[in-house]
């Protein structure tokens, strides 16, 4: 069967081979991204708003068009609140990655096949939001994940009015214009449509062509340095880049700027290929065969650029939770996550023995490392959270240990805070309203004001009872369209510290409010300084909910004359309580390591002595060598003790 | 038709100039108005005082008077034309404002307020905008304000240079004699140093020396001679736990020094090692330099935790005045001349009048890094009496801090966070010639709640008669193409004591 042109009306197999199934291709593509981010992506998708702001109010928008490429990212912003609803925001983002598809095949007369070379641009931009992860926390382009859909959409549309202008004088002065006009609004993507026009017209015009092709990058290479004498904002020599994503282009970093790379590199070649005006095209058309394997290419390409790591959609899911106060769901996805990988542990632990069989020493421990990272753990993030969570629950000293516990470390090119993923959640949640203040300014200086920030510095400001900021953070967030509503739910907090004492959203952070002071530095960890905050900053009127958090988090820094201490301060504010399993745990195991007589005094549950000796014996025969080797098989039995927890999650790296 | 279009004509323009209600009730107290113009002294030459009014209602008259002038404005929010503006300006003396609120079906009219026009003001403003920032940093402007009109434009920004990775701070503007043809300001990491234009050419210079504790910082400009004192700090920052002042900074050292711009050397003017002195200022004569400085322990441990941690109250500031002689460089022994230790609080940032007649400072319980406490308020101090009062008439419950003088000495701004406790705002007062103060009011701006949204910070307004004639890119393309220069080391020069 020959295959002519587009092959419409055929009715036969071929032609629809080249119409009806490319437009089917391109609606799939399309409606099953949007799907596996409305469903699959979801809580990626509202934390991405969290951490944009759109807001309409005129400093905002000053602050946009005083950076070149300003208005493209004022536009990024204002799409970006829609992820906050996921299945309108991923329906946008799946409707401009269609239109991608479409536009490019009519802009560079693909057809004949190779229309599906138009899935090149729609697969790169796809790829260039999904392969960000946790570097979303160091992003400082605003609206990162619509701008490059629209940015292309906006050189798309202007290259295929360009390839109808025939004047040649016409066609100079419509490159230069889209050009000075366009540069300032949309950045480097006016470039890229300037650089398209300037290669496309050697084909496109064949008496002038050479004539276009030099102004067309002669403005490409003029305009941004003189736009940039007009901007503050901007380094000359970075100009051409404006409106690009900031992430640096060396080291591992270098990997993310590939599909910008492809974006561009496609661009070029389709416009330098492109047929010329009122001739056929002389490229020979591309069989079924070949038209799938580009297909399933950019598939290939998507799913390779594809952001994956295995926490991180429960961190998400747990953002979510702790915004809407659920504490059970925060414990729950993290209980999940961890049965969830039984199994996969189990078969690494039996390929691991397998390897480990006959070998000895050093060599042991080095498959034991290798190993090491197959097995399930959760980040520093989840147990931090989690914890929380059980706090706020009231069983954290009966139930933390029971989870799994580690310190997985987050993929990402470079090591990000954590105290910019959950320090101000963590500090306002553990009553250290001043350092929640802190963190929301200087993530706001960094990265910009976003939703997250503005709650933080309304909920701190309001707690701090510093009513006038407070109710200025209201206002920027009530300029928003889907957080208007909480930040105007805020106002009736506003000088009425009884009702914020009082409300089910704020009364658990009163017994725990900072009440002493001193100057200090938390030096960026959040994890250290908790720890350490817990460890010497009691009052002596420290409430029971402060020593509560206390007794945990002296348990996990393992600092036995710290438990001691605490464990007493504990008992003196719940006199009528018992004492929790797990501290149970920790006073009979550091009561038996110190040979400390006090442990004969303590009202100690069976079920705790029990399992203590049970952990003696198991010791005895199972001596430990290499804790990350046997660290497997005493989870399995003692998984859900502190003695587990306390010789075997040792030296997490927390950030 | 040509009655029509001037019925169009008369409609539309009495709908746009706005009609005076001739039935309303007579309200008994002023209108609520955001930023409050009410009774205030204005500089005669300043861009209109625009407002938002506060109070109820569907419709909105303004009507301000001077003279024989009379301009009618409708809305909330007032937008004066600069033209019509001028016109009331030119009338002197004072602009009375009307004001007429409907509120469901009746006009209600508040009583009048005053804006008693008086001397000009320096026809430009220097400040930074940065972000209520603690410690982190991005995008930093040195902007200038036409004070005359609404217009603002960069100095510099540190965007125009940076390296990506490693940032630059830029701070301290500073001015000579409120001309810019001499200036300076501080560029800290990136292409690092100070910056300076002198007699109109751009130099850049490192003062850090191995005999000096840093670069310089604080800067304070001789008035009639090439020299400029800087103090020199090891300076750090931290949190309060729970202080509702949530940030100190604290010097743990500092030095003062003078840097001889022809001699491209430094020499010390105080380094007791039992003193931190900071925040230079000339007298209008250069023949005093008065500075603050706090008394410290000998074996004071620059390093210690403890330091940081738990005596930070311990620090207080006196002012201090040291006599010089400019011609040949030699320096008098200091004297106090004010003991604010004893009254167990802090001064710090000295700014003398043009007439050289009074001491402008700051006060607050502690510390010399006043604009994160909340207690610090601005005082007085009348050199010739050596009288120190508190600047009741401006100062409010929450921080005032940087402050400057107009050229002619009749205007001062000032930092102040009483708007909301965190975002710093400027607000200007006139200073009479009975050492009065006139109720302090906000820098207008075209759009009034534009400052509302902002969330950025004013950071020291300083006073200049003409704009700064280096452009940003020019500034940037010098910073980007030089190395700091080193400067020397020059032995200090005593005046020799008297027999």
């Amino acid at each position: 069967m020959a295959i002519r042109g587009k092959g419409k009306g055929t009715g036969s197999l071929a032609g629809f081979m080249s119409g009806s199934l490319f437009k089917i291709l391109s609606a799939v593509f399309a409606a099953v991204l949007w799907i596996i981010l409305a469903t699959g992506s979801r809580y990626l998708l509202m934390r991405i708003d969290q951490l944009s702001l759109f807001s309409s109010t005129e400093p905002f928008f000053q602050n946009a068009i005083d950076h070149i490429g300003g208005l493209l990212g004022y536009a990024g912003c204002f799409l970006t609140q829609f992820l906050y609803k996921p299945v309108i925001g991923s329906l946008i983002a799946a409707v401009l990655w269609y239109s991608t598809i479409i536009l490019s095949r009519k802009a560079f007369k693909l057809d004949g096949g190779w229309e599906y070379l138009a899935f090149i641009p729609a697969s790169a931009l796809v790829a260039a939001d999904m392969e960000i992860g946790y570097t979303m926390f160091d992003l400082k382009l605003r609206g990162w994940f619509f701008i490059p859909a629209l940015g292309y959409l906006a050189s798309l549309l202007a290259f295929q009015i360009y390839t109808r202008i025939e004047n040649w004088k016409a066609a100079i002065f419509y490159t230069a214009a889209w050009t000075i006009v366009f540069f300032p609004v949309i950045g480097f993507y006016a470039l890229l449509g300037t650089v398209a026009m300037a290669i496309a017209s050697i084909r496109l015009d064949k008496e002038y062509g050479a004539v276009r092709t030099v102004c067309g990058l002669a403005a490409a290479a003029i305009v941004p340095p003189v736009w940039s004498q007009f901007y503050v904002t901007v380094k000359t020599s970075l100009s051409y880049f404006a409106i690009l994503p900031d992430f640096p282009p060396y080291g591992k970093f270098l990997p993310m700027w590939i599909p910008y790379l492809v974006l561009f590199l496609f661009t070029v070649t389709a416009a330098a290929l492109i047929p010329s005006a009122g001739i056929p095209a002389k490229r020979k058309p591309i069989g079924i065969p070949a038209r799938l394997s580009i297909f399933a290419a950019c598939i290939v390409f998507v799913w390779t650029f594809w952001y994956r790591d295995v926490n991180m959609p429960a961190e998400m899911m747990m953002e979510q939770a702790l915004e809407d106060r659920d504490w059970k769901q925060i414990a729950r996805i993290q209980s999940d996550m961890a049965h969830r990988h039984d199994a996969s542990d189990a078969r690494v632990f039996a390929a691991r023995s397998a390897k480990l069989s006959g070998v000895t020493g050093s060599e042991r421990d080095y498959v034991v490392e290798k190993f090491a990272d197959k097995f399930y753990a959760p980040s520093r993030h989840m147990v931090l959270y989690r914890n929380l969570a059980l706090l706020r629950m009231g069983n954290a000293c009966s139930t933390a240990f029971t989870y799994k516990d580690g310190g997985r470390i987050q993929k990402m090119p470079d090591l990000y805070p954590l105290m910019f993923q959950c320090g101000k959640q963590l500090y306002f949640n553990y009553g250290l309203l001043n350092y929640c203040y802190r963190w929301c300014m200087e993530q706001s200086v960094e990265y910009g004001f976003s939703v997250e920030t503005l709650k933080y510095l309304i909920r701190s400001s309001l707690l701090s009872g510093n009513w006038n900021v407070a109710e200025k953070y209201i206002r920027q967030l009530e300029s928003t369209l889907f957080h208007r509503k909480w930040a105007t739910g805020q106002r009736k907090y506003l000088n009425n510290m009884e009702l914020i004492a009082g409300s089910d959203e704020y009364r658990d952070i009163f017994p725990l409010i900072c009440k002493s002071d001193r100057l200090d530095s938390d030096n960026g960890s959040i994890e250290l300084f908790l720890q350490r905050y817990f460890k010497t900053d009691r009052t002596p009127d420290a409430s029971p909910e402060f020593d509560d958090v206390a007794l945990l988090w002296i348990m996990q820094t393992q600092d036995i004359t710290s438990f001691w201490a605490q464990l007493i301060n504990w008992i003196n504010t719940h006199p009528s309580a018992k004492i929790p399993r797990h501290c149970q745990e920790a006073a009979i195991l550091y009561g038996n390591l110190e040979n400390n007589p006090i442990i004969s005094s303590l009202p100690f549950d069976d079920e705790v002595t029990k399992s203590y000796e049970a952990f003696r014996q198991y010791a005895s025969t199972h001596p430990v060598r290499n804790p990350a080797e046997m660290s497997y098989s005493y989870s399995r039995k003692f998984g859900n003790t502190f003695y587990y927890y306390y010789y075997f999650i040792r030296n997490l790296k927390t950030y | 038709m040509r009655k029509v279009l001037f019925t169009i004509l008369a409609v539309l323009l009495v709908s746009c100039t706005g009609q005076i209600p001739s039935r309303f009730s007579q309200e008994t107290s002023k209108p609520d108005i955001t930023p409050d113009y009410r009774d205030i002294i204005y500089p005669s030459n300043m861009a209109p005082a625009n407002f938002r009014i506060d109070n109820e209602g569907s419709r909105f008259v303004t009507i301000f008077t001077a003279g024989s002038r009379k301009t009618i404005l409708k809305g909330r929010v007032t937008d004066m034309p600069l033209r019509k503006w001028r016109k009331l300006q030119a009338e002197g003396g004072t602009v009375n404002v009307e004001i007429f609120v409907r509120n469901g079906k009746d006009w209600n009219r508040y009583q009048p307020f005053t804006i008693t026009l008086a001397e000009p003001i320096d026809q430009y403003m220097a400040y930074r905008m940065i972000p209520p920032l603690d410690e982190y940093y991005e995008e930093i402007f040195i902007n200038q304000r036409d004070l005359t009109t609404f217009k603002e434009s960069t100095v510099y920004s540190n965007a125009m240079v940076h390296n990506g990775s490693i940032g630059q701070c830029i701070n301290c503007h500073h001015f000579r004699n409120y001309s810019t043809d001499n200036m300076q300001f501080h560029a800290r990491q990136y292409k690092g140093g100070t910056v300076m234009i002198f007699n109109g050419d751009l130099r850049i210079v490192n003062l850090k020396t191995d005999s000096t504790l840093s670069a310089g910082v604080y800067p304070a400009w001789h008035p009639t001679h090439d020299y400029i004192a800087y103090s020199t700090n090891i300076t750090k920052q931290a949190m309060h736990l729970s202080d509702p002042n949530r940030v100190e900074v604290r010097d743990l050292a500092s030095d003062l020094i003078l840097y001889d711009i022809n001699d491209n050397s430094v020499s010390i003017i105080e380094n007791d090692s039992c003193q931190f002195e900071c925040f230079p200022a000339w007298s209008p004569d250069g023949l005093t330099l008065f500075y603050v400085s706090a008394a410290v322990e000998e074996d004071y441990n620059k390093e210690t935790p403890r330091i940081m941690k738990t005596d930070f109250k311990a620090f207080h500031y006196d002012l201090y005045a040291k006599p010089f002689n400019p011609e040949t460089r030699e320096w008098g022994p200091s004297r106090k001349i004010f003991d604010a230790a004893a009254i167990n609080r802090s001064a710090t940032m000295p700014r003398v009048s043009p007439d050289g007649r009074y001491l402008m400072f700051s006060m607050g319980e502690y510390g010399v890094f006043h604009i994160w406490h909340r207690d610090a308020d601005l005082y007085l101090m009348d050199l010739f009496t050596g009288q120190v009062r508190e600047m009741n008439e401006v100062n409010s419950d929450d921080v005032e801090s940087y402050h400057s003088w107009s050229s002619n000495g009749r205007w001062i701004v000032f930092s102040s966070r009483r708007d909301d406790g965190a975002f710093t705002r400027l607000y200007l007062s006139h200073f009479d010639t009975d050492g009065k103060f006139s109720k302090p009011f906000a820098l207008p701006l075209r759009k009034p709640e534009y400052v509302e949204n902002l969330m950025k910070s004013y950071n020291i307004p300083e006073f200049i008669t003409e704009p700064v004639k280096v452009s940003p890119r020019r500034f940037a393309r010098f910073i980007s193409r030089n190395t700091a220069e080193s400067v020397s080391y020059a032995p200090k020069k005593e005046l020799p004591t008297t027999p």
